[in-house]
């Protein structure tokens, strides 16, 4: 019994942990721009999270490595950091993109300029990491980001037409007026949102601060293969819910609160309540997982003492990367940057920095000497190799599209 | 004079904000591009509107996301503004562009004041007269090549 | 590994290394290595910046190490090795004995200095039991006597005359009529009580790529990465260390006899061909 209970927790946290603002911003946008008509992106990138994640889980699970550790035991000191150095700026991008992200929920809760709430989430944020459990702050934020199911019900209550929605999904075209170009660099974004690198520093991270062993790898899986799937079924509710309001008025979404007016028009006051819990659930969450991340990739590159399972003072170093990442994300914000343009640019990137971290994890989790009988199967190297080409192309596709729709104007 | 090394990456980024008309084809598609988004933003207003009269959101919800539009709809109106029309045949195209605009920013800012006062009656007569503008902007985009 | 050896490259350079509590204390940036009397050892494990930073590229490398040298506390800081006698286990981590984590904790410039002057400040640092020897005593990294081992210190400055991996890896490997047979990418050791002795030199005509495990095992997958790497390093030959004659860095260049049969590493020791 208390088994299923840790396995459903850990179910429920992959899906309210699976959205983050990347996610809510691509899927919104999209979804009000192209209709339904990406989908399939979103698809795409749900089975790859699920074959990068379920691998990258494994290899710490069985090795007691996580990702960063291994990229520098097989790409060598000097790939490794300019490794590092890639994955690194996509990740503190991210990472600032999402403190971003809260203040401007947390805008739409008080309507107090989001420039003012930025300091004091950087450092709520940063007092979370330095002073809360890992298994809370992943479980909190992970469950009270089920609130976006809001969406969900949205979409349910606005009674759509379905089967055209369907149709638009499943056969999908060019809506009037956009490039073919165009199209394709959402495609790009859209999949980066799916499948962010921290998304999978923080998994195999993770799992080494719970001390995961080969015997917890089925709980792993069911993390994985249910829970992320369920959470790319809320980021398409989040797709349709702009495609059904926003596509046939020609409305464009660039705004966390235009993205949650179908919410408001659905389910009223509650569901703007719910809807604001969750995206800052969310938000929250994510920023703390990619500020770790970002502690994580480097303490795990030059072999330091890390994580959340230590005291702060024994992991000296790896805190400090920390502190230094939101002093950073914060100043940045306080440029008056848009953080949902910081968020556009931040999952083009990740889609430019994915397989830098792919490639390798693939290797290890091939390695039978580390591996043993938990080494990828068939369907694994399969799906891997698959996902190795489509992961390739994005990230080669991905500025040459940026700098030719001047990014998806 | 040499350019600076930095010249051509300047020019991608300056390309997003300023695109320079040179012939009426490229002047007209820069209306179709700036009433497009003023389209958008006046319907997403109008949206707010109506779910703030219906009581369907907060204050503070009402108020980010009508500030947000009449906020994006100012760098909308200047970025047409200061491009130069090519040729006298488009300054009547550049007068009604800009009246238009001009219009919908006068109704965002009020939208912003009935919000915050609170008057509902406002509002929704707002959010009809949005519609309209949105409406009207949009048949004058359809007009254009 | 069927033929029962350890790629050293592979398997040591670059692995996380552990205490006995599964403490992190750093990385194998390097290995040093010497002759004995009939043999060619890996005497100790090179760890810290001031490894890691010469392997580095250019001014990178230089800052690391001078970052490294400003926070180290001695007057001529010389990089920190770890005997191989204090490896007490070689899994996926490199575990090592208490004293040899304790004397390399201390030899942690950075670490030590974050401690006092920024993460110690700050209210909470502390939480749980924790060991007092971390962030008290300032003195120089000077190893401690192990309780364990009173002959050797659980570290050392690099031994004189001894060479480091690195500075030997990607060496042009010639014949001793000067016909090149390749780029040395990985040295084999025994395994058991042989595991810190050379046995063989790998050399390839294709250094892309030697660190991903495909030049040690033939069945690693994914089957179209397997077949790519196998072709780039169909050439490759193993060469027995007692066919060495000279090995050097600065330039890096390894001569060795003349031989008519080297295998591939791939094919079993039983079964050699022709080079």
């Amino acid at each position: 019994m208390k088994k299923f209970f840790a396995i459903a927790l850990g179910i429920l946290t992959a899906i309210g942990g699976f959205v983050d603002i990347g996610d809510l911003v691509a899927n919104g946008l999209v979804g009000a721009r192209f209709g339904m008509s990406l989908a399939w992106v979103v698809l795409v990138g749900i089975v790859g999270i699920c074959v990068f994640a379920e691998m990258s889980g494994r290899v710490a699970a069985v090795s007691g490595r996580a990702t960063f550790d291994l990229i520098r035991e097989r790409l060598g000191p000097r790939v490794g950091l300019l490794n590092l150095a890639a994955s690194m700026a996509v990740t503190l991008l991210t990472y600032t993109a999402e403190i971003g992200g809260v203040a401007l929920a947390l805008e739409l809760a008080t309507s107090v300029n989001p420039y003012l709430w930025i300091p004091v989430v950087g450092a709520a944020v940063w007092l979370v990491l330095w002073r809360v459990r890992f298994s809370v702050l992943e479980n909190a934020f992970g469950l009270a980001g089920l609130a976006l199911i809001v969406f969900a019900v949205a979409l349910w209550q606005l009674g759509p037409d379905w089967s055209a929605l369907w149709e638009s999904a499943s056969r999908p075209s060019l809506p009037d007026g956009e490039s073919r170009a165009v199209y394709f660099y959402y495609a790009i974004a859209l999949f980066g949102a799916a499948m962010t690198p921290y998304e999978v520093f923080f998994f195999s991270s993770g799992g080494v601060e719970e001390g995961w062993t080969a015997k917890d790898l089925g709980t792993m899986r069911a993390n994985v293969f249910i829970g992320f799937p369920l959470g790319g079924l809320l980021s398409l509710a989040i797709a349709a819910t702009a495609a059904v309001t926003f596509f046939p008025q020609s409305i464009e979404v660039d705004t966390l609160g235009q993205l949650g007016l179908p919410v408001g028009l659905a389910l009223g006051k509650l569901g703007i309540a719910f809807l604001l819990l969750g995206f800052f659930a969310a938000t929250f969450g994510a920023a703390c997982e990619t500020g770790l991340s970002v502690g994580y990739s480097i303490a795990q590159y030059f072999g330091w003492q890390w994580g959340k399972f230590v005291e702060p003072l024994r992991a000296a170093r790896f805190h400090t990367v920390v502190l230094l990442s939101t002093i950073v994300g914060v100043g940045v914000l306080l440029t008056t940057v848009d953080p949902i343009m910081l968020t556009e640019y931040s999952i083009v990137f990740s889609a430019v920095a994915l397989p830098l971290t792919y490639f390798p994890i693939l290797v290890v989790a091939n390695d039978r000497t580390y591996m043993g009988d938990h080494a990828n199967g068939r369907l694994a190297n399969t799906l891997g190799t698959i996902y190795l080409f489509i992961v390739g192309v994005a990230a080669v596709a991905a500025i040459p599209l940026m700098v030719l729709t001047r990014a998806g104007q | 004079m040499r350019a600076p090394r930095w010249a051509p990456a300047a020019c991608v980024v300056l390309a997003g904000c300023v695109a320079p008309a040179v012939d009426t084809g490229a002047y007209q598609h820069n209306a179709v591009g700036a009433l497009e988004s003023a389209v958008s933003t006046a319907r997403v207003a109008a949206l707010a509107l109506d779910a703030r009269v219906h009581d369907r959101i907060t204050l503070a919800y009402a108020d980010t996301v009508v500030t947000e539009s009449e906020e994006a709809l100012d760098p909308i109106a200047a970025s047409f503004a200061v491009v130069d029309p090519p040729g006298r045949d488009v300054d009547p195209l550049r007068g009604t562009v800009l009246d238009l605009l001009s219009e919908a920013g006068d109704l965002l800012a009020d939208a912003r004041i009935a919000v915050r006062r609170e008057d509902v009656g406002a509002m929704g007569d707002l959010a009809d007269q949005l519609r309209d503008v949105a409406d009207d902007m949009e048949q004058q985009a359809e007009t254009l090549p | 590994m069927s033929d029962g050896h350890l790629d050293l490259v592979l398997r040591v350079l670059d692995h996380q290394i552990v205490g006995p509590r599964r403490e992190l204390v750093g990385k194998v940036d390097d290995l040093e290595l010497s002759w004995t009397a009939d043999a060619f050892v890996v005497t100790g494990l090179v760890v810290g910046p001031g490894g890691l930073s010469q392997r580095l590229p250019g001014r990178l490398g230089a800052w690391v190490g001078a970052v490294w040298r400003r926070l180290s506390t001695g007057s001529e800081p010389q990089p920190v090795v770890v005997p191989t006698t204090q490896v007490t286990d070689l899994g996926s981590p490199v575990e090592l004995t208490e004293a040899a984590v304790e004397a390399l904790q201390r030899s942690f410039g950075l670490e030590r200095w974050l401690r006092r002057y920024v993460v110690g400040r700050i209210p909470g640092a502390k939480g749980g039991d924790h060991d007092e020897a971390l962030d008290s005593g300032d003195g120089p990294a000077t190893p401690t006597m192990s309780r364990a081992d009173l002959t050797e210190p659980p570290v050392r400055p690099p031994a004189p005359g001894a060479q480091w991996l690195s500075a030997l890896l990607g060496a042009p490997v010639l014949d001793e009529d000067g016909h090149r047979l390749g780029d040395l990418i990985e040295l084999h050791t025994g395994i058991g009580n042989e595991r810190w002795t050379l046995t063989h030199l790998q050399v390839t005509h294709s250094p892309l790529g030697t660190e991903l495990g495909y030049h040690a095992d033939p069945h690693q997958g994914p089957a179209l990465l397997r077949r790519a790497f196998r072709h780039l390093q169909r050439h490759d030959v193993l060469v027995p260390v007692g066919e060495i004659t000279e090995i050097r860095t600065e330039p890096a260049r390894v001569v060795v006899t003349r031989s008519g049969a080297r295998r591939h590493p791939h094919h079993d020791a039983t079964a050699p061909r022709p080079g």
